[in-house]
């Protein structure tokens, strides 16, 4: 038995050594799978933490504030002119900063992150906000998205008026690529707004779906698991960027863009879903830009 | 093996598959594309004979196949909708069209860059970049010779390492590695010390070098002159109503183009006889002959 073991001792602590190491790697991939939103929170922290360090020191160095750094150090040279009044400030600035330097965290990395790019501040401040889809916060009043894999659908007839339209091309056509140029109707309207029936609890997209099979209408869309929605890439093969890069589809119930997918929009009776063909990113349509966030 | 269009011009025969190799990438017209199929298939049945039926049936009918399956499951444009797949995309008839289309174009490419292989061997390859890219040239085919002289030297070393018991099929597992990475190493040492050798080897003959004068026993003669011309102005007409669009072809959001109209016609027509230049050049050199032979 020892004898065979010996024999077999590279085989074994090789099989060994595989083992743990699948075994480790699936931990830490499952650990990562699940709170990547909140190593995504830490790293962003941790650059706050160190833009802070960094602004810290500017100001225990020389600085009053430290967005004049710069400027200070090249004043450096010549500190017989603010010798009185800022050694003294300096001073109690270094005695602050150690003293209230938890204090000083937030307001510290609120003014870094406000003089970086907008893109950084709404990362880091957002992230703790959104939810698990990377959903910013639905403003009051509107309806709270509910899950695709959530949605019950109850068997009983309720109406919604439904339109697909891409009037904006119309506006753009010298952007419009140019084998596409038939299939855009002259009025825009790729569904004029009609009454659609539709069961309890179904999607905007589960209805878009439905709507394009009954009026024959192509559609094509994916899947995206990061914000558990389809996304629709064209209809009636009127694709996203087929009228310049800042085109695609989106859509609006009842005169608001919701800020998630369609996959998650349950549709209420009496709703007015317009399907709507941007070429400005939303901005030639009442949405996004001119909403303003 | 006596293929007239082989013995053409080394330069004839680059010109040549540049405008066919480009024309049959880019032309997207099905009318061209079954033409260039055509007689890229009847060209490289004339060069290679059985090989190619072989090279076909092995490679290239998968490959069509699978382009052919794969473009609808995955490309879902088109005005006309044939069913829906199981996760509710449409199924169009447009992008089975495009798919075998794209299928026809990759399909033409790998024959004509068979009859390439075999109409400009490495040796033309090195007269024709040789004074221009030495360097190049000289990797390119010592790059295309390296495969075949590997597994030529492969099969050596492994009858050698059979006889003295050390081949990869005896023994255990771990034997086998042993015995497989000691051939491996062998090979590796071997080809990196070939390699500076050759490379010496060039470099001792001057290779590459300034004013350096090379035998070739190629010359560039009437037939290759006239050859060339009719070649150009065929190439570059074709080139031309590719670019201004006369035989442009929409496969998506419809199947549109114009198959019938006067200009494209003629543009098909002289598309067809640029790719039979090898063909036509053959046939008359047959009848050349036969008539020479009943002569005498």
């Amino acid at each position: 038995m020892i004898e065979l073991l010996k024999k077999h001792k590279y085989k074994i602590i090789a099989a060994v050594c595989a083992f743990a190491v699948l075994t480790c790697a699936f931990l830490a991939g499952g650990s990562l799978g699940d709170n990547a939103p909140d190593v995504v929170k830490s790293s962003t922290s941790d650059v706050a933490v160190s833009a802070e360090n960094t602004t810290v020191s500017q100001s225990t160095n020389e600085s009053t504030s430290p967005t004049e750094s710069p400027t200070k150090a090249t004043g450096k040279n010549k500190p017989e002119q603010k010798a009185t009044a800022p050694t003294s400030t300096s001073k109690t600035k270094s005695e602050q900063s150690a003293v209230s330097n938890q204090t000083s965290k937030s307001s510290s990395s609120s003014s870094s992150t406000s003089s970086k790019p907008s893109t950084q501040n709404s990362q880091s401040s957002t992230s703790s906000k959104q939810d698990k889809y990377k959903t910013d916060p639905i403003p009051e009043g509107k309806p709270q998205p509910v899950e695709p894999q959530e949605q019950e659908i109850i068997d009983n007839t309720l109406k919604c008026t439904f339109s697909i339209s891409c009037a904006t091309v119309l506006d753009n056509m010298d952007k419009l690529h140019k084998s596409k140029k038939d299939i855009i109707p002259d009025d825009g309207w790729i569904l004029k707004p009609v009454t659609v029936t539709f069961n309890e609890g179904e999607s905007v997209f589960d209805v878009l779906k439905q709507v394009c099979k009954d009026n024959k209408i192509q559609l094509e869309f994916s899947f995206t698991p990061i914000y558990n929605s389809a996304y629709i890439e064209g209809i009636n093969n009127l694709y996203e960027f087929d009228c310049g890069s800042l085109s695609g589809w989106t859509y609006e119930v009842n005169d608001w863009f919701p800020n998630y997918g369609c996959s998650r929009y349950e549709v209420k009776n009496g709703d007015v879903i317009e399907w709507q063909y941007t070429c400005d990113l939303g901005g030639d349509i009442g949405g996004y830009y001119s909403v303003g966030e | 093996m006596t293929d007239a269009f082989s013995k053409l011009h080394p330069t004839v025969n680059f010109i040549f598959f540049v405008f066919v190799l480009v024309l049959s990438m880019f032309v997207m017209n099905p009318v061209c594309l079954a033409l260039s199929l055509v007689c890229a298939f009847v060209n490289a049945v004339y060069l290679n004979g059985i090989k190619t039926v072989k090279l076909c049936l092995k490679f290239i009918l998968p490959m069509v196949l699978l382009v052919i399956i794969i473009t609808p499951v995955f490309n879902h444009q088109g005005v006309t909708i044939l069913t829906y797949f199981p996760w509710e995309n449409p199924l169009t008839l447009e992008s089975i069209v495009y798919g075998t289309a794209s299928a026809a174009l990759l399909s033409s490419v790998v024959l004509w860059f068979s009859v390439f292989n075999s109409v400009i061997t490495s040796d033309k390859l090195v007269y024709l970049f040789g004074r221009i890219i030495p360097s190049l040239s000289l990797v390119l085919s010592m790059s295309l010779r390296f495969v075949p002289k590997f597994s030529a030297q492969f099969k050596n070393v492994r009858n050698a390492q059979r006889c003295i018991g050390r081949d990869i099929s005896d023994g255990s597992i771990v034997n086998r590695i042993k015995n497989g990475i000691r051939i491996i190493s062998i090979m590796l040492s071997w080809s990196m010390e070939n390699a500076i050798e050759t490379a010496d080897s060039m470099k001792s003959r001057g290779f590459g070098l300034k004013g350096r004068t090379a035998y070739s026993i190629y010359k560039f003669d009437r037939r290759d002159l006239i050859v060339l011309i009719i070649l150009a102005l065929l190439g570059i007409s074709v080139s031309i109503s590719a670019i201004t669009g006369v035989i442009d072809f929409n496969y998506y959001p419809s199947i549109k183009g114009n198959l019938a109209d006067v200009l494209s016609l003629v543009t098909f027509f002289l598309y067809g006889i640029l790719m039979l230049i090898p063909t036509i050049l053959n046939a008359g050199e047959g009848i050349k002959w036969k008539r020479l032979r009943s002569a005498t």
